[in-house]
């Protein structure tokens, strides 16, 4: 609630990048909320005019932005610059609300300590509501970071982080910490763990609430391509590595336990393809095959993008921490709109 | 949040110690005991002088005494499980949460416990995972032979959840299928009885763990546990009694030795007493 005793204003940002084909159902889903939100913004960057021209011809409440540093934190921080919510809720361009969403998600600021509040992302996997419960969100005492956002614990939980598909801060405290930060290496998919244990670090309260529900549909399966898989790999623990060093400092007990703990993964990865070489059974009853034995060093090839990784996420967390300043990390203000044909200024919804 | 309690009076060492602990912070507490005096193996049970221990220290009229008949026959640590469901229903009502801490089980921090324990409530878990220092045997004022990793780090033990949600159903004596919310004593897993890469959810101290006296007895006490307990058929085997007798005749030997022992390794610690002591 507001002081006044009225619910929080929401503004929802929505960063996209070249998929009108998933922007227009999102932004459908977004019109048949229960309770509208105050504001909708689009921040565009892709190369091409055909979102401008979906947000044009179809939501023209719609504030349309043009980000010119890219998709991801750079696009996001336009967003919310232009946000005039007492609440900036983000959104993937591919993500499908519940009409109850909004509702839902501004339900758990009732209580003042309540700094953000993220929602279930149903990916319509068998098994995935009960996947997790009880580890959702959480940043483990040894440096790891579970997800199981599609987890359903049937009442609201309190986490330590959100996921980047439905998130929601309160403005005046995302202001309070320095908005989104752009020094950053990834493009998007960490932003949600990066402002959430920010957040935290300062004390902040942050629910996951199941009822506030986006559908978004799971990425095609790419196993069995090592290339990717190896890149992800790298990606991920490069990413986590920075956004812990930049929410609590490179000498926080949390970042020597996640390079403690990446050695110990690694040793056991090592201890389980020994195991395999020699024939010892995995499970009782079940030795290896000739195959598995003979495929079980590839494994091995994981430790290389993984020790990368922790590499990079600590030299770019320090050089984040190193650059940390006031006009570095001030939010942008929104950029001029982007040049249209038929509209001069971007408009609010 | 609203916190009950159930115990079972079997055994009155450290009876007093683990009540008192937590007596302060529960609504009620359900003392469960067999009417018969009889043990699940069927051999007897000191239950009256429980009983007379927990009158004792009642004084806020929280607990409600509740006998019945658990010496069934059956395999004793079904009854055992039997027990403690009929307890923890009882205890269940108006509460949301239930501790199950066994008589020999010591909070060192009951404000560290319940801290967890709210920390578990607002994860959505079901049941609290509080990592228990297992006490093997007094070797002197004040000092203890504890189970520890070969190398004489502090390592918890799990005797089963030591708290639970209302309406948990127990599968095998105190352990539930319920979600889990799980402290230990280090960012990683410490109990060789659970596989290494164990979730631990929250860290605390040794000097908030729990202190289970488990078979910090005197001789005469320990061979009548050995009757009376569930797992009195691994206990039995003269060859574990002989070993706990060399063990706590020799610490510093059984300490010094445990890296050299693939199974149980021991640390030499100082514990205060209270709550420990003679028990």
């Amino acid at each position: 609630m507001t002081p006044g005793g009225q619910p929080p204003s929401v503004t929802v940002v929505i960063s996209t990048h070249a998929r009108p084909q998933h922007l227009g159902p999102c932004l459908d889903h977004v019109s048949r909320l229960h309770t509208p939100p105050a504001q909708v913004i689009v921040v565009d960057s892709s190369p091409d005019d055909r979102t401008a021209g979906l947000v044009d011809d179809h939501f023209p409440t719609v504030t349309y932005l043009r980000s010119d540093v890219g998709p991801g934190t750079g696009a996001r921080q336009i967003g919310f610059a232009a946000a005039v919510g007492d609440v900036v809720a983000f959104l993937d361009d591919d993500a499908l609300v519940d009409p109850a969403w909004l509702d839902e998600l501004v339900a758990p600021y009732d209580d003042p300590a309540v700094v953000g509040v993220g929602g279930r992302v149903d990916h319509d996997l068998a098994g995935e509501r009960s996947a997790g419960l009880g580890q959702i969100g959480r940043l483990l005492p040894n440096g790891h970071l579970t997800g199981n956002f599609g987890a359903d614990p049937g009442r609201a939980v309190v986490v330590d982080h959100l996921s980047s598909a439905s998130m929601s801060f309160r403005r005046s405290d995302l202001r309070s910490i320095g908005g989104l930060l752009g020094n950053a290496p990834w493009s998007g998919s960490c932003e949600g763990a990066d402002l959430s244990l920010r957040l935290r670090a300062a004390g902040g309260r942050l629910v996951f609430t199941p009822h506030a529900v986006v559908a978004q549909p799971a990425p095609p399966s790419r196993a069995g391509n090592e290339r990717f898989d190896h890149r992800r790999c790298y990606r991920a623990r490069r990413d986590h590595v920075v956004a812990l060093v930049r929410a609590f400092g490179p000498r926080a007990p949390v970042v020597r336990r996640i390079v403690v703990t990446t050695v110990r993964d690694d040793l056991d990865l090592v201890l389980a393809v020994v195991r395999t070489l020699v024939g010892r059974p995995s499970s009782p009853g079940v030795s290896p095959t000739v195959h598995q034995r003979l495929r079980a060093p590839a494994t091995l090839v994981r430790i290389g993008p993984e020790t990368a990784g922790l590499v990079a996420g600590l030299i770019s967390g320090l050089v984040a921490a190193v650059r940390r300043s006031p006009s570095e990390v001030r939010t942008p203000t929104a950029p001029p709109p982007r040049p249209r044909v038929d509209a001069a200024a971007p408009r609010r919804g | 949040m609203r916190v009950n309690a159930y115990v079972l009076a079997a055994d009155p060492s450290f009876l007093a110690e683990s009540i008192r602990a937590y007596y302060d912070r529960v609504a009620r507490i359900v003392v469960s005991f067999d009417r018969d005096s009889t043990s699940w193996r069927g051999t007897a049970l000191p239950v009256e002088e429980c009983l007379g221990i927990i009158r004792s220290l009642d004084v806020d009229g929280k607990c409600v005494f509740s006998a019945g008949h658990y010496a069934r026959g059956g395999e004793p640590l079904v009854d055992e499980t039997y027990q403690r469901q009929t307890a923890l229903d009882e205890a269940a009502q108006d509460a949301d949460w239930v501790l199950q801490l066994d008589t020999d089980e010591v909070m060192l921090d009951p404000g560290a416990f319940f801290r967890s324990l709210q920390h578990g409530e607002d994860a959505g878990a079901a049941a609290l995972d509080y990592p228990a220092r297992w006490l093997y045997a007094r070797v002197g004022p004040g000092r203890y032979l504890e189970a520890s990793t070969r190398f004489g780090r502090p390592s918890a033990t799990y005797p089963g959840p030591l708290a639970v949600r209302s309406g948990t159903t127990l599968r095998f004596c105190r352990q539930a299928d319920a979600t889990l919310y799980r402290v230990d004593l280090r960012p990683w897993n410490t109990d060789p009885f659970h596989p290494r890469a164990a979730v631990v959810h929250e860290v605390v101290e040794p000097a908030e763990a729990v202190l289970h006296f488990s078979w910090v007895r005197p001789d005469e006490t320990m061979r009548r546990k050995f009757a009376w307990s569930g797992h009195a058929e691994d206990y039995t085997r003269p060859v574990v009694y002989r070993r706990w007798v060399r063990r706590a005749r020799y610490p510093r030997t059984t300490a010094l030795t445990s890296p050299f022992r693939r199974f149980d390794p021991f640390r030499l610690v100082t514990v205060a007493e209270p709550p420990g002591g003679q028990p």
